[in-house]
């Protein structure tokens, strides 16, 4: 058997035995594989060893643990996600599909409530100044029905913000480093699409070590 | 306004008897459909529209198999219950910026690899990276979890998976655990289609290259 020839087969190996190859090449290694028998047995090596991994079923959870990953996800977006409280910066929620929309009003209106009784209560403890110019306490509307947070801190940089499964708030964009790896459809971000950029990556860079040395698909 | 945001889908109406089959846009139509029959497209453009609610069917949808990948990378399940939950939380953040005419999984499962290669990163730059410390933290719960084959394997598997590089184990487990094409993850993992079949090309010899010493080395403990 020709070393070339070994050689050649051994290196498409790692990719025939999980089915990766296409069928010229890999007609031509099952050629190879019947009249050589060392590189029969490094097949079956590598074979064996990718069977372990594709029939060791992936550790997944019982579903009924999906209602605590839920209210978790929930309680943490509660963190992420402080709002402004003017309305300005809140975006309804354009066509009427679900049912966020209609429970738009009530909490906005309850969340006004609020904040006129917080104003109200600080203006009677602590004088006319202070209550006007203090934004409602994230714990006042926290306790509102909806359990929409809305908070005095400035709005994040970028995205949708405000508890998971609730009336959406947007803000601005700007340039979050969570959000870098959305493939954009917004023009007026500076991350070009994911072709574009991946191209300009590869002009500028210098040969990627990983590439086989005569530069041939593997 | 994006093309697939004016997907057209039949819909039966009420005619009595006729069957007639009309032609109607979806934003004309609210909630005939059960959300959980709708593609991920659909999810993700009404989310865009202000459906929020319909989010928790992408979670519902996904949320295992984020937890699956998560954990097939970093090897320890509290940490693959924060990478999914994170993950979420970034999607959601950021859903409005979704480009429809991609796969949302794609970019689900993209945010998971990065996170969990983080997650690995932080790890061993605190140098903490030690059996004990990627040992399960919380008992496999998955269905026949209990048989002590399936056990041992996993713990084999595990203890392979923390010599291989994150990209190499990446690879690994987006195909040959979870069976995804090479096109897709290329995407996922945001390179060419021929770096991620030679990162398999690597990793599989990686792969076998640790599991034969590994079983040798049970091999001599058993006897
Ligand atoms: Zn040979």
């Amino acid at each position: 058997m020709s070393f070339i020839a070994c050689h050649r087969t051994k290196r498409a190996l790692p990719l025939y035995v999980g089915g990766d190859l296409n069928e010229r090449r890999a007609t031509n290694v099952l050629s190879h594989l019947e009249v050589c028998e060392r590189c029969a047995n490094e097949a079956s090596r590598l074979k064996s060893s990718v069977d372990v991994l594709r029939s060791s079923p992936p550790d997944v959870l019982p579903p009924e643990d999906f209602s605590r990953f839920w209210t978790e996800l929930r309680a943490r977006s509660r963190g992420l996600a402080p709002v402004r409280n003017d309305g300005a910066t809140f975006v309804p929620a354009g066509a009427p599909l679900g049912s966020s929309r209609r429970l738009v009003f009530p909490r906005r209106l309850a969340a006004a409530a609020l904040l006129l009784v917080t104003v109200g209560f600080g203006w009677t403890l602590t004088g006319p100044f202070r209550g006007e110019t203090e934004n409602p306490s994230n714990d006042s509307v926290e306790s509102s029905p909806g359990g929409t947070s809305i908070q005095e801190m400035d709005a994040p940089p970028f995205g949708r913000t405000g508890v998971i499964g609730e009336p959406i708030f947007v803000s601005g964009p700007g340039k979050d480093e969570s959000v870098l790896s959305a493939p954009y459809r917004h023009r007026e971000l500076s991350t070009p699409p994911i072709g574009k950029a991946q191209y300009a990556i590869i002009k500028s860079s210098p040969i990627s070590p990983e590439k086989r040395p005569d530069g041939k698909d593997f | 306004m994006p093309q697939a945001s004016v997907r057209m889908i039949p819909q039966e109406y009420g005619n009595r008897g006729t069957g007639t089959l009309k032609k109607q846009s979806v934003m004309e139509v609210p909630n005939e459909e059960a959300p959980e029959e709708l593609a991920d497209t659909e999810l993700v453009r009404r989310c865009q529209n202000g459906d929020s609610s319909l989010f928790r069917v992408l979670v519902k949808r996904y949320w295992n198999k984020a937890y699956s990948i998560a954990y097939g990378m970093v090897g320890n399940r509290d940490d693959a219950w924060d990478i999914a939950q994170e993950a979420f939380l970034r999607v959601y953040k950021a859903v409005d910026s979704f480009d429809l005419t991609r796969a949302f999984h794609t970019w689900l499962y993209r945010i998971v690899t990065n996170l969990s290669i983080d997650s690995l990163r932080r790890r061993s730059l605190a140098k903490t990276v030690g059996l004990d410390d990627v040992a399960p933290s919380l008992p496999d719960r998955s269905p026949g979890a209990n048989s002590a084959e399936r056990k041992e394997l996993r713990l084999r598997i595990e203890e392979v998976f923390t010599a291989i590089p994150s990209k190499y184990r990446a690879v690994l487990i987006l195909r040959d655990v979870h069976g995804l094409a090479c096109k897709e993850i290329a995407r996922i993992m945001r390179c060419t289609h021929s770096t991620v079949r030679w990162r398999l090309h690597r990793a599989r010899r990686l792969f076998r290259e640790l599991w034969e010493k590994n079983d040798k080395r049970m091999g001599s403990v058993k006897s």
